[in-house]
């Protein structure tokens, strides 16, 4: 249960709150952290929490060569801003709801690393990359990396979407069992060329380890090859994924959606017209 | 512990109250505010029988902590009365039977009136997604959606 | 001609609902008050050798720790069987069983207290399984009732025989889940302690005569210093018949121990974790038919995982049974019911009480025969269906009121069936695979011969000066609509204008019993004695009326809000006036008592009960073969209810229900493993949101019953019922496959058609 707010300013401020207070965690929009922080269904014991909302980390920049998005941009923010790249539209509009995104930030969702975001994949499919500041540095790294060697201690600034997204067919796919529930499974997959020969493709999936993950021995089959059967996308995922089962899904359920989200999501990429 | 200040425009008046920073946004309306309207239905988020607008937008006030409020505007259902747009949707969920048990009734009028806000003739899907985080277990949701759809067409001019 | 009934008046409950500014009871609060938390059991079985609360009780905000001992009076909550205590004492049974009730000066400090009373348990060897309880030399789960927690049987002809000359028999065995009520108002209670040395109990809740009685016993003093009364209820399906007996003791004994007001509300995972669910079933079954598709024989088993205590468990099983072989003429039926006590959270009732489980079962097994006879569903459902002279499987022969060939055909034809079903192009353009599935279903309304004591309404109707006229009864709103279809009753009947009758708020030292909120049963027993209060003061009046107008009363004739007798004309308004000028009361009690029944229960045959409602269900749905996904395209339900009092909020409860029953069919998969149910809120237990609601069409026929009010028949519960085996067959028409197991889930869904090993 937070016991005490404080609403650092600065980026260096709330830096050096978070390393010097023991029981502490960065608060962004709160969606993730205010239900479980409760008393009794505690699983988290913080008593203060680094509000974020006074530091500046709220614009979305559009240049030519890249789309920076401040870490405290709200989904909903996201959903309503045209000028993003079509795919990362699809995925902020199917997660959640409304009142959700009113308040979740896209640092924080990157922050939760969580398996049922079906945002991750489709910024992975982006090439994302992703700015933090740590206790004394701050850098800049893919957004893979990030999930592979997650640290909450870490302040997420921003991401950073490269130009070339304008030239790359993409689809992304959530599996959920009603339209408001949790996604289970979720992918995203983005390439040039098109279906007759397939290039610099780039596939991610979330739900089936325990962060979103690229996989990247399927990319390189891919490349430079025209587009297989949608069976023979099914056993090329199948064998490169091991979820674990659990309450939601057997691991051989997850594992056979992963696989028909991800050969869905590449047949739907190869017809989609390059818009842009 | 009640060691904190919170000030905020809340339901059209800038007020100050003592709080403590462990209440959410629901416990501070609801007891401190004495503004029992808003309703508590799962405390996680998940049913958006909470649902207020947070400077305009709508929000399930159990994942907001009160002290996030701190400097913004607050609406419940009991300030949202004064909005035009609540006397058409009060009118049409009458008309259409779209509460029944009543508990979910208060967060869809605050999600419907937000939506008629920013898209004054929604289509059913956009309804339907606008909706989406509330549940309703009487109706099957189907009346609220004639409802909304209804009270859109009014424009408030009941 | 009625001038009201049938039309629909605006629910004058929802003004202050949409406003919210209707009192639920969190929303209540009185000097002093205390807040209760429940200390509750964390094992499936364990000893209890001591309660702790030394820490819990150095918290200054702490008022005190109560535990059985405390219990002024018996350690027992009364339903059927008086086996469920109140609070543990030497065993807990059921993980989330109450131990210990710790009160606080404030919700959060119960809350943090709560945790901190220890209590030391030996764990026990628990039995989880309902098949495990009933094996030979099982541990005793019920110290009462052993594991066999009630039985019925019902046997008709000669099953046996039947099946062998059968030309084909068809069989399966059906498994359903638990479900959640899932109403967005979880349980809650105040007690505040009164003058006169009694208890008020705030509450939501279905049935406040039977809070009553269990206040009185464990308080262990006269009802007559009890008096319980009803808050705005948002929404009970069941969940808050039996279980709220439970939390109202909690607060009644701390509140009479602290003479302090105590609230008790639950939270959403507390509720899911310890309230009453929707019993898993297990069904087996098996038709015999001839080759023209006239079945002759049914058998069935049916059991029931009850949980550790028996709740209503013995009257739900009960229901479930006499139902079990479908609305349909069978010369041969048999049936074996059990209820079986486990180590898990005690269920009790969920709208259609026993019947979902055995629907889903035998409405599949029935398409399973029309594939085998190679006859159309529809067909084969027409064919046995019952009919005015024919009996059900209990042998109640129908003399009235059936409308179900009429329900069947025009659901077949709202669906576009034959069209539909022999549709050449099954895959839709999204790739998905379309199907169309039947059901039928009847339902007994009331409580029938199972609870026929206590079948019965009681009513208080007067006017006051002004014309308006004020309604006591004992039955409940919680959504459903009860207080304007009884106002709308009310005023019909005597004559006033539907806007001037008022039902007066819930308090069992006010209203007469007027028997529980449940079994579809308000709108029926309720309603007729009102009529029955109504007819008499309208006679009042009418006398007063022809007296001053100079006419004989039979000439008098009356609309709502006007009297007249040829050209002369009076108000509603002016006759009152005349009757208050005359000093004679305007005021009645009516009473009404449900038709007898005559039941053999040695072998399960007589009339279950006095009338029925009849079902049809058609659902189109879509599947994803890939990924198991089911979209319902569109539902249409059609009842035979006798009459639609308010036509806006029977459409209401049709698709109200419809939507519930797709979450039964679908999605709502309650995870419970080794008694433990896991992730407790809404993002586990998955219930049916606005982005998934297909079209649902009301289909409404109205065959009147006479001992119905203007020939009504319950419909509170049909609507669920048997919209699970209509989707099933939809997806069996799809796919080709049939699942048995309820919810189908995308990955159960997958498992059968193998894509999943």
């Amino acid at each position: 249960m937070f016991r005490e707010f404080l609403t650092p300013s600065t980026i260096e401020e709330a830096v050096k709150l978070r390393n010097s207070i023991d029981s502490s965690m960065y608060l962004a929009g709160g969606t993730e952290i205010n239900s479980i922080v409760w008393p009794c269904r505690s699983k988290i014991s913080a008593n203060t929490a680094i509000y974020l909302d006074k530091l500046p980390l709220k614009n979305v920049k559009v240049e030519k060569t890249k789309i920076e998005i401040g870490a405290s941009v709200t989904i909903q923010e996201l959903v309503e801003n045209k000028s993003l790249p079509p795919m990362l539209l699809a995925a902020v509009r199917l997660f959640a709801n409304r009142n959700v995104r009113t308040m979740g930030t896209i640092g924080g969702n990157i922050g939760g690393n969580r398996a049922c975001s079906n945002i991750a994949p489709a910024l992975l499919a982006l090439n994302t990359s992703i700015m933090l500041a740590g206790k004394n540095s701050k850098e800049k790294i893919t957004l893979e990396q990030y999930f592979s060697n997650h640290d909450p201690e870490k302040l997420i600034l921003s991401i950073e979407i490269p130009s070339g997204w304008q030239k790359r067919r993409w689809a992304v796919r959530k599996h959920t069992r009603t339209a408001n529930d949790v996604s289970l499974v979720s992918a995203a997959v983005s390439f040039s060329g098109t279906e007759a020969k397939i290039e610099e493709p780039i596939i991610a999936v979330n739900g089936v380890v325990p962060h979103a993950t690229r996989l990247y021995e399927l990319e390189k089959k891919l490349d430079g090859q025209s587009l297989p059967s949608r069976e023979a996308i099914d056993e090329e995922v199948k064998k490169l994924v091991n979820p674990e089962s659990d309450l939601r899904g057997s691991s051989e359920f997850k594992k056979h959606l992963s696989a028909v989200l991800v050969s869905d999501a590449l047949h739907e990429a190869a017809h989609r017209v390059v818009c842009r | 512990m009640k060691n904190s200040t919170l000030h905020l425009k809340l339901n059209g008046n800038e007020k100050t109250f003592l709080i403590d920073p462990a209440d959410t946004l629901l416990d501070f309306l609801r007891e401190t505010a004495q503004l029992t309207g808003t309703k508590e239905g799962c405390g996680k988020g998940e049913c958006g029988a909470c649902t207020v607008l947070l400077d305009g937008k709508p929000v399930n006030s159990c994942l907001v902590m009160a002290v996030q409020a701190e400097g913004r505007s607050v609406t419940t259902i009991e300030g949202i009365k004064s909005d035009k747009r609540f006397d058409a949707l009060r009118a049409s969920f009458l008309e259409h039977g779209a509460s029944q048990c009543g508990a979910c009734t208060p967060g869809f009028i605050i999600s419907s009136a937000a939506l008629l806000t920013d898209n004054p003739d929604p289509t059913d899907k956009e309804i339907r997604s606008a909706l989406e985080g509330n549940l309703c277990r009487c109706t099957g949701y189907l009346k609220i959606f004639s409802a909304v759809k209804h009270a859109a067409e009014n424009k408030g001019e009941r | 001609m009625t001038k009201i009934i049938g039309t629909s008046p605006l629910r004058e409950d929802a003004r202050v609902k949409i406003d919210g500014a209707a009192k639920y009871v969190d929303d209540l609060s009185f000097p002093g008050m205390a807040y209760a938390m429940l200390v509750r059991s964390p094992f499936p079985h364990a000893k209890i050798s001591e309660i702790d609360a030394s820490h819990a009780l150095e918290l200054p905000e702490v008022v005190a720790v109560i535990t059985a001992k405390d219990i002024p009076g018996k350690n027992k909550i009364p339903i059927v069987f008086d086996d469920q205590p109140c609070l543990a004492e030497d065993e807990a049974r059921y993980i989330g069983e109450p131990v210990a009730i710790v009160v606080a000066n404030d919700r959060r400090t119960a809350q943090i207290a709560a945790t901190l009373v220890s209590v030391k348990y030996s764990e026990l060897p628990a039995i989880t399984d309902p098949l495990l309880s009933l094996a030979e030399g099982a541990e005793k789960v019920n110290p009462v009732l052993g594991n066999i927690l009630s039985r019925h049987k019902v046997n008709k002809g000669d099953v046996d025989s039947a099946m062998s000359i059968a030309d084909v028999v068809v069989e399966g065995e059906y498994k359903t889940g638990y479900q959640e009520h899932a109403y967005i108002e979880t349980q809650g209670v105040i007690a505040v302690p009164e003058n006169e040395g009694g208890i008020a109990l705030y509450g939501s809740m279905q049935c406040p005569f039977y809070i009553h009685k269990a206040l009185g016993y464990v308080l262990g003093i006269p009802l007559s210093k009890l008096r319980v009364i009803q808050t705005v209820t948002g929404g009970a399906f069941g969940g808050k018949e039996d279980f709220p007996s439970l939390p109202a003791t909690h607060a009644a004994i701390a509140a009479y121990l602290t003479s302090r007001p105590v609230k008790l509300v639950m939270t959403r995972e507390e509720d899911i974790l310890c309230s009453t669910k929707r019993h898993p079933g297990i069904v087996r079954i098996k038709y015999g038919a001839r080759r023209d598709g006239t079945i002759i024989a049914c058998d069935a088993e049916y059991i029931l995982n009850a949980g550790a205590w028996s709740t209503l468990s013995p009257i739900v099983l009960w229901r479930g049974t006499v139902h079990s072989g479908g609305p349909y003429r069978i010369e041969n039926f048999r049936v074996d019911a059990k209820a079986v006590a486990t180590n898990s959270v005690p269920n009790g009732a969920f709208r259609g009480f026993g019947q979902p489980q055995v629907c889903f079962a035998n409405e599949s097994l029935i398409d399973e025969l029309a594939v085998k006879l190679g006859m159309d569903p529809v067909e084969l459902r027409l064919r046995n269906a019952l009919d005015i002279g024919l009996e059900t499987l209990t042998n109640h022969v129908i003399k009235e009121s059936c409308g179900l060939k009429k329900v069947i055909s025009l659901v077949r034809d709202e669906v576009k069936w034959l069209e539909n079903r022999s549709r050449k192009e099954r895959v839709l353009s999204n790739g998905k695979y379309y199907g169309v599935g039947f059901s039928a279903a009847f339902y007994g309304t009331g409580l029938g011969a199972g609870g026929k004591k206590i079948d019965r309404s009681g009513a208080f109707l007067q006017v006051a000066f002004d014309g308006s006229v004020q309604i006591a009864v004992g039955t409940t709103e919680m959504g459903q609509g009860h207080n304007t279809v009884l106002s709308m009753i009310a005023a019909e009947e005597l004559g006033a204008d539907v806007k001037k009758v008022s039902m007066l708020p819930i308090d069992t030292s006010r209203v007469p019993d007027s028997g529980p909120t449940v079994a579809s049963r308000a709108t029926m027993m309720s309603g007729q004695a009102i009529r029955d209060a109504a007819k008499q003061v309208r006679k009042i009046i009418h006398d007063v009326v022809a007296k001053r107008l100079g006419v004989a009363v039979e000439t008098l004739e009356f609309e709502p809000g006007v009297i007249f007798s040829g050209a002369k004309k009076i108000t509603f308004e002016e006759a009152v006036t005349w009757c208050f000028d005359e000093r004679v009361h305007l005021a009645a009690q009516g009473w009404f008592k449900a038709p007898n029944t005559e039941w053999n229960s040695e072998n399960g045959l007589g009339d279950a009960y006095y009338a029925y409602t009849y079902t049809a269900i058609g659902a189109e749905v879509a599947v994803d073969k890939e990924t198991g996904e089911v979209e319902v395209l569109r539902i249409v339900s059609g009842h035979d209810i006798g009459k639609a009092i308010n036509r806006r909020e029977v459409e209401g409860q049709i698709q109200g229900g419809a939507v519930q029953g797709m979450g039964y069919a679908l999605y709502e998969d309650l995870v419970s493993t080794n008694g433990k149910i896991i992730r407790p809120n809404f993002s586990g237990y998955i219930i049916p949101t606005a982005a998934d609601i297909p079209e649902i069409k009301p289909v409404i026929v109205e065959e009147p019953y006479e001992g119905g009010p203007f020939g009504a028949k319950g419909l509170g519960e049909p609507p669920l019922i048997a919209i699970a085996p209509a989707i099933a067959n939809a997806i069996f028409d799809a796919i080709g496959v049939r699942i048995k197991k309820l919810p189908m889930t995308p990955e159960r869904i997958l498992e059968t058609l193998e894509a999943v090993r």
